[in-house]
């Protein structure tokens, strides 16, 4: 069927229900050409199939009897071969009666060995205690860097203590202590602050206001300001200006 | 009417064992009982006779799939049996993984020594394995090179060649002191039954 081109194979996949759209997806169906539709396994066994039995193959006995006598007979040789392996490992391994025997030559190698690493040792320890100073120099001056470091911000922390203090004595005179508390209040009920004031473009300030709240009318006293010192009321655009607008 | 049987051919006919036990009084304790698969397998009478009987519950049904087999309610028993397989005594074993299949049948009691051929109580010899296996074997020949040469190396080398030591894979009679084997495992496939196989195997 897959042989027979794609067209067939859209059409058997249709048919089956297993894709409405087979047109669709022909170009998928070209990618997936290991994956057959199957039937699903819930339709189970074919009508036509029903009271088919397939026949059991007939051998002779014997050629089954040779073939298990066959496959006894390699089974009991690897068994035996295998256990044999196992045993001889666990002879030759260390742990083991042979591996405990030891000879003159293996001493002297054994102890050539040993003054070998007692040399190197050496070596590396050298190398090692001086490496060890070196950085025990650098820590000793990092420490004493950083020890120097504390004090300056200490010193430093003191004296913006100390200008704080300061600062606070100077405007301590200005407090409002009991005793001029009632002076302070005087004071205040004096001095009356009046937000009511405006500004223009310019920055021209109109302060007062013509009524005040007991119904007095006043007239206010504006700052005089020459209008030359003020900036323009409209700017002009930019003579050197790079944006103009094209007729 | 006639009538054709279909399906499977099985190799099974007869009861569940515990069918057939429960009924009995006594649990049916020291009766024969006999399967259909020995009986197709050998021409002589194999059977057990029941020793002891231990209940266990109903395990409810199991459906084997495919094709589809109902079961039914499946119920195993344990018994322990005297076994008596092609006219030879095989010792006692405990029954109880393939007593749900129906496939045990009740001798009558009249018929027990006509069936068994022996009388009332009695056992038949007890099974010899004509076969026996050597303990020893030789080594494959590579392998054999190997232990020779790593001997000679170790200087424990006496001119006779090393034999494997057989180890068995199933359980089978192994040569006692005085035996003579007569299982052949020496290198090749060893001596055939049906030498009819080999006949057109040509040496080139």
């Amino acid at each position: 069927m897959l042989r027979s081109g794609p067209q067939v194979l859209r059409r058997a996949v249709v048919s089956m229900g297993l894709d409405s759209t087979g047109a669709q997806h022909a170009a998928c169906l070209q990618q997936t050409r290991g994956l057959r539709p199957r039937k699903p396994f819930g339709l189970g066994l074919a009508k036509s199939k029903w009271f088919i039995l397939p026949r059991k193959p007939d051998h002779a006995q014997d050629e089954w009897d040779e073939l298990d006598r066959l496959e006894q007979r390699y089974k009991h040789f690897i068994e035996s071969i295998s256990q044999f392996c196992i045993e001889e490992n666990l002879k030759h391994a260390a742990g083991s009666a042979e591996a405990g025997q030891r000879t003159s030559e293996d001493d002297d190698e054994w102890a050539e060995s040993l003054t070998l690493i007692k040399q190197w040792n050496e070596e590396v320890a050298a190398k090692r205690n001086e490496r060890l100073a070196m950085e025990r120099k650098a820590k000793e001056e990092e420490i004493q860097n950083q020890l120097m470091e504390a004090e300056r911000l200490r010193e430093q922390k003191l004296q913006e203590i100390e200008e704080y203090i300061r600062k606070e004595k100077e405007l301590s005179k200005t407090y409002i202590t009991p005793e001029n508390i009632d002076k302070a209040i005087e004071e205040c009920l004096e001095k009356v602050v009046d937000y009511n004031w405006a500004m223009d473009a310019r920055g021209q300030k109109y302060v007062g206001r013509y009524v005040t709240i007991s119904g007095e009318v006043e007239l206010p006293v504006a700052d005089t300001v020459e209008e030359d010192s003020l900036p323009p009321l409209f700017q002009s655009s930019p003579s050197g200006s790079s944006f103009r607008r094209q007729p | 009417m006639p009538y054709e049987i279909y399906g499977k051919a099985t190799r099974w006919c007869g009861k569940p064992l515990w069918e057939i036990l429960g009924n009995l009084k006594n649990h049916g304790v020291g009766r024969i009982i006999i399967r259909n698969e020995t009986k197709l397998d050998y021409k002589e009478p194999s059977w057990y006779r029941v020793l002891k009987v231990q209940a266990i519950p109903p395990e409810g049904k199991v459906q084997v799939l495919p094709p589809v087999v109902d079961m039914g309610e499946v119920r195993r028993v344990r018994a322990l049996v005297d076994v008596v397989l092609a006219g030879t005594y095989r010792g006692q074993e405990w029954l109880s993984t393939d007593t749900y299949i129906s496939d045990f049948r009740l001798i009558p009691k009249e018929e027990e020594e006509i069936f068994t051929k022996v009388k009332k109580g009695e056992l038949p010899p007890k099974f010899v394995d004509p076969n026996i296996f050597p303990t020893t074997a030789a080594f494959p020949p590579l392998l054999k090179e190997l232990i020779i040469q790593d001997m000679k190396n170790r200087g424990t080398f006496t001119g006779e060649e090393p034999l494997l030591p057989m180890k068995y894979a199933y359980p089978v009679r192994v040569a006692q002191e005085g035996e003579i084997p007569t299982v052949d495992m020496s290198l090749g496939l060893g001596k055939t039954a049906s030498p009819r196989l080999y006949a057109n195997i040509k040496k080139t």
